[in-house]
C-alpha cells in the first residue's frame, strides 16, 4: 500500500467526530401558577423538542397533560390540586427521566406583598435539533459525491464502448 | 449569485427547469470516456473554489472560475456546472432546488459564453482569457439582475453588478494566470 493510499485513509481515520454519552435531567421551578419544567442533557445542553408527561397527584393512571419542550428546553403546566405531580420526560433516544413535584397549598395562595413574578416568554430562535456538519465534512462530502458521479459515469462510457 | 427559492416564480422556475434540461442533453450528447475525468476535475475546482469568500462593500462573494470551465470543456461546461450547483443546494443550501435550473442557466451561459470567445474572437490568448474570465462571472450576474427585475424588484438590483465587476476583474487576472500555467504544462487541456 502506498503512500498515496494510507494518507487518505489516515486522514479519514483520525478525523473522527468525537463521541460522547449524555444523560437527561429535569430542573423544577414552582413560579404560580404555573409549575415550569426544564429538560437538559447532562452536559448543560438543553433538550429541546422532547417528549413530556405530567401525571396529575389526584389521579395517576390518568394523563394530565403532555407537550413538547421548546427550544430553551422548558415545559410548563398548571396544577389544578396539590400533590406530587409525576413529570416524565422521554426524548424518543433512550433518554427518560422522571420527577416528582410536590405542590403544597401554599402553591396556590402566595403572599399578597409579594409580587407575582409571572414567567416572560423568552424568544429563543428556533434551531435545527440535528447538530450541523463541520463545513470540512460537508465539502469532503461535496467533492465525494462528484467523484463518485464521475466514475459511474465514465465507468458507464468505457462499457459502453467495448460493446 | 445563487437564486434562492421564493424569489423567481415558479412557472418560470419549471420552464428554466426545461430549458436546463435540454441544454444538459444538447451540451452533454457525446460525450466520449476520455473528456469525463477533465469534466470530473474540473468540477470539483468549481465546487470548492466557490467556497473561497470574501467580503467586499458589505456582500460576501466568492470567486466561480465558469470562464476557465468554458475555456476548459468547451460546451461540456454546462452539465457540469448544473451537477456542481446541485451538489451545492443540496449540501449547502446554495440557492433552491426549485431555482436549480435558472441558477444553471445564468451560471452555464457564463461557460458557454467564455466558450465562445475562447474559439472565436480573434485576438490574443492573454486579451481571450482576460475576457473569457470576465464574461464568466458578468454574463451570469447580468441574467441574475434582469430575472430579478423581470420579478419587480426596482433598477436598485442593477447597483449589485459594481460588485460584481470587481470578482469579474479578479477571475479575468486568475483566468490568465491559469491559462498561461495550462499552456506551458498541458496545452491540450485547452479548447482549441
Amino acid at each position: 500500500m502506498n503512500r498515496f493510499v494510507i494518507l487518505p485513509v489516515a486522514v479519514i481515520l483520525f478525523n473522527s467526530v468525537a463521541a460522547f454519552s449524555h444523560g437527561l435531567e429535569i430542573q423544577v421551578v414552582l413560579n404560580y401558577p404555573a409549575v415550569i419544567s426544564t429538560a437538559m442533557y447532562s452536559a448543560d445542553e438543553p433538550a429541546k423538542g422532547i417528549m413530556i408527561t405530567v401525571f396529575s397527584a389526584s389521579d395517576r393512571a390518568k394523563t394530565y397533560q403532555t407537550g413538547q419542550t421548546d427550544p430553551a428546553g422548558k415545559f410548563a403546566f398548571i396544577p389544578d390540586a396539590e400533590g406530587a405531580w409525576m413529570i416524565i420526560a422521554d426524548d424518543g433516544h433512550g433518554h427518560k427521566e422522571e420527577t416528582e413535584v410536590t405542590v403544597t397549598s401554599g402553591f396556590f395562595h402566595p403572599q399578597p406583598d409579594e409580587p407575582i413574578e409571572v414567567p416572560v416568554a423568552e424568544v429563543v430562535p428556533v434551531e435545527s435539533t440535528v447538530p450541523d456538519m463541520p463545513k470540512s465534512y460537508k465539502i469532503l462530502m461535496g467533492l465525494s459525491l462528484l467523484f463518485g458521479i464521475t466514475g459511474i459515469y465514465y465507468g458507464f462510457k468505457v462499457k459502453q464502448s467495448h460493446k | 449569485m445563487h437564486i434562492s427559492d421564493g424569489i423567481i416564480s415558479t412557472p418560470v422556475c419549471l420552464v428554466a427547469h426545461a430549458v436546463a434540461a435540454t441544454a444538459i442533453y444538447v451540451s452533454g450528447r457525446g460525450v466520449v470516456s476520455e473528456e469525463i475525468p477533465r469534466m470530473g476535475m474540473t468540477g470539483a475546482a468549481l465546487f470548492v473554489i466557490s467556497l473561497v469568500q470574501f467580503p467586499i462593500a458589505g456582500v460576501s462573494i466568492h470567486l466561480a472560475l465558469f470562464g476557465l470551465a468554458g475555456i476548459i470543456l468547451g460546451k461540456r461546461a454546462f452539465p457540469v456546472v448544473f451537477t456542481v450547483l446541485l451538489i451545492q443546494a443540496l449540501i449547502f443550501q446554495y440557492g433552491g432546488l426549485l431555482t436549480l435550473g435558472i441558477n444553471a442557466l445564468n451560471m452555464g451561459s457564463g461557460a458557454f459564453f467564455a466558450w465562445l470567445i475562447w474559439s472565436y474572437l480573434p485576438v490574443n490568448q492573454f486579451t481571450k482569457a482576460s475576457l473569457a474570465g470576465i464574461s464568466g462571472i458578468l454574463v451570469p450576474a447580468l441574467l441574475m439582475a434582469l430575472e430579478f427585475r423581470l420579478s419587480g424588484y426596482g433598477r436598485g438590483i442593477f447597483i449589485l453588478l459594481l460588485v460584481y465587476f470587481v470578482t469579474a476583474i479578479i477571475e479575468g487576472g486568475i483566468t490568465i494566470v491559469a491559462v498561461n500555467f495550462f499552456r506551458k504544462v498541458k496545452p491540450d487541456i485547452l479548447q482549441k
